[in-house]
């Protein structure tokens, strides 16, 4: 007996003259066809906005509206065809199929040429590097381990070797697959938790409504690869623990479940921590279940046959354990502390930021869409989202309680999905808001399979009671469900990061603009022999793309270099600092001038420790960046509206310089600057008449 | 109007042949999967791009099937799914593995990885056989998968032609001119000739949207300064101009500051100056003219002074 079949059976029989009526419940045909015209008009839609985005980027609402009008036409359609209990099962996972393609297109129109994101830099930067170079567990230009988890990129590289496609389009390619992988996961782990078609397809659903899915798990970044390699880990591990499966397909699923958890674990170490401890909750279940003496209800199998399920988890999760251990080590090359203090970093200080909210002390405490750039109405959902979720999970949870397990391990999920609770007031801490955001698409993992089954028995119900009060209601689910979709997405991305507009201070998503591009371009022209002073949103792209070789091309990027805001920051470019800066192999100064105008809209414009990180009021003086200019090691060697680039050589520190040369502003005149000679001072020569030219380098 | 109930889950096991897909062993399969497999990855470029469907999928195939057996999510859909999950993971997890003993990563080496898994894969399958059967439909299934389809490809196209549309129509309207020296090792002191004359190599690249005229403004900075000859130039949208500026430079052992300065259409621009220290004559003394000495406000600021020089901007 499947889950559903133990709720109250149900025989909607619709009035007569509802019967003919097109309708988007038990009427296939029409509800078919509209489905997939929703698909092409949404795209149209959401393809309407991002054009919106670039030509009028002052109409929000407007752009908002059909962003959220496009999504939700496809999105009411499909998720009303999910509750159908009559569409064949096939139908059913084309509607997952369309769903989990449409739901790529707008972090695909985002941004389509290149990567973007801060993590799309690094990772390009190091799947580029593996493939040109071949260089495994090299050092990467922008985050401080990534070098330790190469599987995004091995899988990247190799793909690129074996199709010759480029990094980019492989990468793309990966984010394809990884929607479709964890759609069809979720729906696969549900079939095998609840054995309910209908259910498994709306936990599909409610999954991609998590708040990481449309954008953060859009990225070419590790954790996309990696969270897909976690849920199809716990699908061949649950397959494993069916006690109702034959020991040669538990064996199998055994042994898949270990290959998938060794990808999980090369790719991300986030991913990896969170699949050791959601499979150590499943093996505890199973063995207290078992312990309880066996499992009861539909598998109601032998003591053994549950025993067994339990060690076969327990094998996966101390597999699991014992590869993550050993991969900390050989990813790192043996230097396992780097790796350690990288990823201690959140749970420390959002631990200390915990602490001091609770013994009163303000520091860390953050206030939840303060400088939120979304319409009021957005944020408006944004704070109805988690309830809803929540209600649907509880739900679920006392649908449940009410009837024999429908699987072992189903236990193990409810402890997951409560997670999610746990870590919502998280997200009024300021380290701990990113941990908390990094863990939704995980809890949600479980959250969508109780949700899936909530939002089914509603529906049940409300068809139970009379055909209209069911289609009512269904109505009503499948729209609190865009709901949901809209207010987790407004929690995990602001305007900067859904929509491509303007250049934005202190955004990674709007600072890489065509100036900057053409900076970036000129970089892969030039010998990068060392190491780039700049702040993280300028850097990142000319590090990341420029030339890759180099671990840690960017100080802002590594927290294991020198505080590098002192160049800026401090009230003299002393002595002191510039040698450390010599030391430390810099090459390049890249100043964004803006810096002295704008605050950034993220806090820092270095890192999240640089003095009056997030309180700063007041952009930086003009003098901290005019500072360069005069220095005789710092030649500035291009220059944009926005920025100038200085080609640094600290040989030239000590050799003497004509102190008669005056401070020049950069807005003076070279007319004044060259200006006769005092009477001791050697003649200038007369201006010369200008040379006309018709642009005889002029190349395209 | 039928009645509305849950169907459970259908076993899909029921009448699979275990050892056979079409009436072939599912190790020849793999083994003949492999063979194409490296015969695409040999063809030249961009020939070799029928690869990434037997990539993303072959090696899965063979481990779930090798593995799973009888296993089978029941549709093809699904199967196919199941397939990609664990492509992906052995992409990731051999290439790894195969690079390891030297933390090098070649196209032989991924290769050779992805086959000897596949081939593995088919071993396993030979010598323990339980595979896949084929799904079993009725025809009324059959035809609403067909409609289904249908509409999807519809949708799927439009949708297609929906994207292709925001791509063409989407574009970064930043504009800007972009001011560089041509010399990438523009770091070292330019140490002019014995005639007392040096050039900087200058570009100049218009990604305005209209033509532009421009003027460099040339000069050895500071007291006893020189101007140089200006070259003026116009460039129309995504044009780039390279050329050299030249003048004299003053005797004098000292570093000396060139600076050109960009103006367009007659006006200062937005783009600041470039600045190129150069080294002065060789023998010549390093005597300032002008000197201009600002006593050090603070002890640190005094240890912290360059050890010879004061900057010109400091």
């Amino acid at each position: 007996m499947t889950i559903t079949e133990q709720l109250p059976v149900i025989e909607p029989t619709p009035p007569a003259a509802a019967t003919n009526e097109p309708t988007v419940m038990l009427d296939g045909g029409i509800s078919r066809f509209a489905l997939w015209l929703g698909l092409a008009v949404g795209t149209a839609m959401v393809s309407a906005a991002y054009v919106l985005a670039w030509s009028d980027p002052a109409r929000t609402n407007i752009r908002y509206a059909l962003l959220w009008g496009g999504l939700a036409v496809f999105l009411l359609p499909a998720f009303a065809r999910l509750f159908d209990p009559l569409i064949s099962r096939v139908e059913r996972e084309l509607v997952l199929l369309g769903l989990a393609l449409f739901t790529v297109v707008p972090k695909f129109l985002r941004n389509p040429d290149g990567p973007l994101f801060f993590d799309e830099l690094a990772h390009q930067a190091q799947s580029q590097r593996l493939l040109d170079n071949g260089e495994l567990l090299a050092r990467n230009p922008l985050i401080a381990v990534a070098d330790a988890f190469p599987g995004l990129h091995a899988a990247t590289a190799a793909l690129a070797h074996l199709t010759g496609l480029s990094v980019w389009q492989v990468g793309v390619v990966i984010i394809v697959s990884a929607h479709l992988l964890s759609i069809f996961g979720i729906f696969r782990l549900a079939q095998l938790l609840t054995g309910n078609d209908r259910v498994s397809g709306i936990a599909a659903a409610v999954y991609a409504l998590n708040p990481a899915f449309l954008f953060f798990n859009s990225q070419f970044a590790y954790q996309t690869l990696a969270i897909t390699m976690l849920i199809w880990c716990l699908v061949f591990t649950v397959e494993a623990s069916n006690p109702t499966a034959d020991r040669r397909k538990r064996a199998g699923a055994t042994a898949l479940a270990i290959f998938l958890s060794s990808a999980t674990i090369m790719t991300h170490h986030g991913s990896a921590f969170v699949l050791a401890g959601f499979l150590g909750i499943i093996a505890l279940v199973l063995f207290i279940r078992s312990a309880r003496g066996g499992v009861e209800g539909d598998h109601d199998g032998s003591d053994d046959q549950a025993r067994d399920g339990a060690i076969l988890v327990a094998l996966v999760t101390g597999a699991t354990v014992a590869l993550g251990i050993a991969w900390l080590f050989i990813g790192s090359k043996g230097d396992a502390s780097r790796v350690i203090d990288y990823l201690l970093v959140y749970p420390t200080n959002g631990a200390q930021e915990a602490f001091n909210i609770i013994t009163g002390e303000a520091s860390g405490k953050r206030t939840v869409f303060s400088s939120s750039n979304l319409p009021v109405w957005v944020q408006a959902l944004g704070f109805l989202a988690p309830p809803l979720a929540l209600a649907a999970g509880i739900k679920g949870f006392l649908v449940t309680r009410k009837m024999r397990q429908p699987h072992p391990a189903f236990p193990a999920f409810v402890l997951v999905a409560a997670l999610y609770a746990v870590s919502l007031p998280l997200v009024l801490t300021r380290t701990g808001a990113e941990g908390a955001h990094r863990s939704f698409p995980f809890t949600w993992i479980a959250l969508a399979v109780l949700g899936g089954i909530g939002l089914a028995a509603w529906h049940r119900e409300a068809f139970t009671r009379s055909y209209d009060r069911g289609r009512t209601v269904q109505a009503v689910l499948v729209t609190l469900m865009v709901v949901v979709g809209v207010g987790n997405l407004a929690t995990n991305a602001n305007d900067t990061y859904l929509f491509p507009g303007p250049w934005v201070a202190g955004s990674d998503t709007r600072a890489y603009d065509a100036e900057l591009s053409s900076i970036t371009t000129w970089f892969e022209g030039q010998d990068i022999d060392g190491r780039i002073i700049a702040d993280i949103y300028t850097g990142a792209p000319i590090a990341a793309l420029a030339d890759p070789s180099t671990g840690c091309r960017l100080a802002a990027a590594c927290p294991d270099s020198i505080p590098i805001w002192h160049a800026y920051y401090d009230d003299e470019l002393g002595e002191g600092t510039v040698t450390k800066l010599a030391d430390d192999g810099f090459t390049w100064i890249v100043v964004e001038r803006r810096l002295a105008e704008e605050l950034p809209r993220s806090g820092f414009w270095f890192t999240r420790e640089e003095p009056d990180a997030f309180t700063r009021a007041e952009p930086l003086p003009a003098e901290s960046l005019e500072r360069f200019a005069g220095r005789p090691w710092a030649h500035r060697v291009l220059s944009t509206r926005h920025y100038d680039v200085f080609r640094l050589d600290f040989d030239q520190q000590t050799l003497p310089v004509d102190v008669s040369n005056p401070p020049v502003p950069d807005t003076a005149t070279l007319d004044e600057a060259a200006a006769p000679a005092p009477a001791e001072a050697a003649p200038a020569e007369p201006p010369a008449e200008p040379t006309t030219t018709t642009a005889p380098g002029a190349t395209p | 109007m039928t009645a509305v109930s849950d169907p459970p889950v259908r076993d899909d096991d029921r009448g699979a042949d275990p050892a056979v897909m079409n009436g072939i062993p599912v190790s020849v399969w793999m083994v003949g999967g492999a063979a194409v497999m490296v015969v695409l990855a040999l063809l030249p470029e961009p020939l070799r791009a029928l690869n990434l469907p037997v990539m993303l999928l072959l090696p899965g195939f063979a481990l779930v099937t090798a593995l799973l057996g009888a296993f089978r999510p029941s549709s093809l859909l699904a199967r196919v799914i199941s397939w990609l999950a664990a492509s992906l993971a052995s992409l990731a997890v051999v290439s790894t593995i195969v690079s390891l003993p030297d933390l090098e990563l070649t196209r032989g080496r991924v290769l050779a990885g992805q086959v000897l898994v596949i081939l593995g894969c088919a071993a396993l399958a030979w010598l323990s056989p339980a595979s896949n059967g084929e799904p079993t439909s009725t025809e009324p299934e059959r035809r609403l998968v067909g409609q289904a389809l249908a509409a999807m490809v519809v949708g799927v196209g439009l949708a297609v032609a929906a994207v292709a549309f925001g791509l063409a129509t989407s574009e970064d309207p930043t504009v800007f001119i972009r001011m560089s020296l041509s010399d990438p090792e523009a770091s070292a002191p330019l140490a002019h000739p014995g005639d007392g004359s040096t050039s900087v190599e200058v570009v100049v690249r218009n990604d305005d949207d209209q033509v532009r005229r421009f003027e460099l403004v040339p000069a050895v900075e500071g007291v006893g300064g020189v101007a140089w000859d200006r070259v003026t130039f116009e460039l129309p949208p995504g044009q780039e101009w390279v050329g050299e500026v030249a003048g004299p430079v003053p005797a004098s052992g000292c570093l000396q500051r060139v600076g050109v300065k960009l103006r367009v259409d007659d006006a200062d621009s937005n783009v600041n100056r470039l600045t190129r220290w150069v080294a002065g004559q060789d023998g010549v003394p390093c005597e300032p003219r002008n000197p201009v000495e600002a006593p050090p406000t603070t002890a640190t600021a005094a240890a912290d002074a360059p050890t010879s020089t004061v900057p010109a901007d400091a």
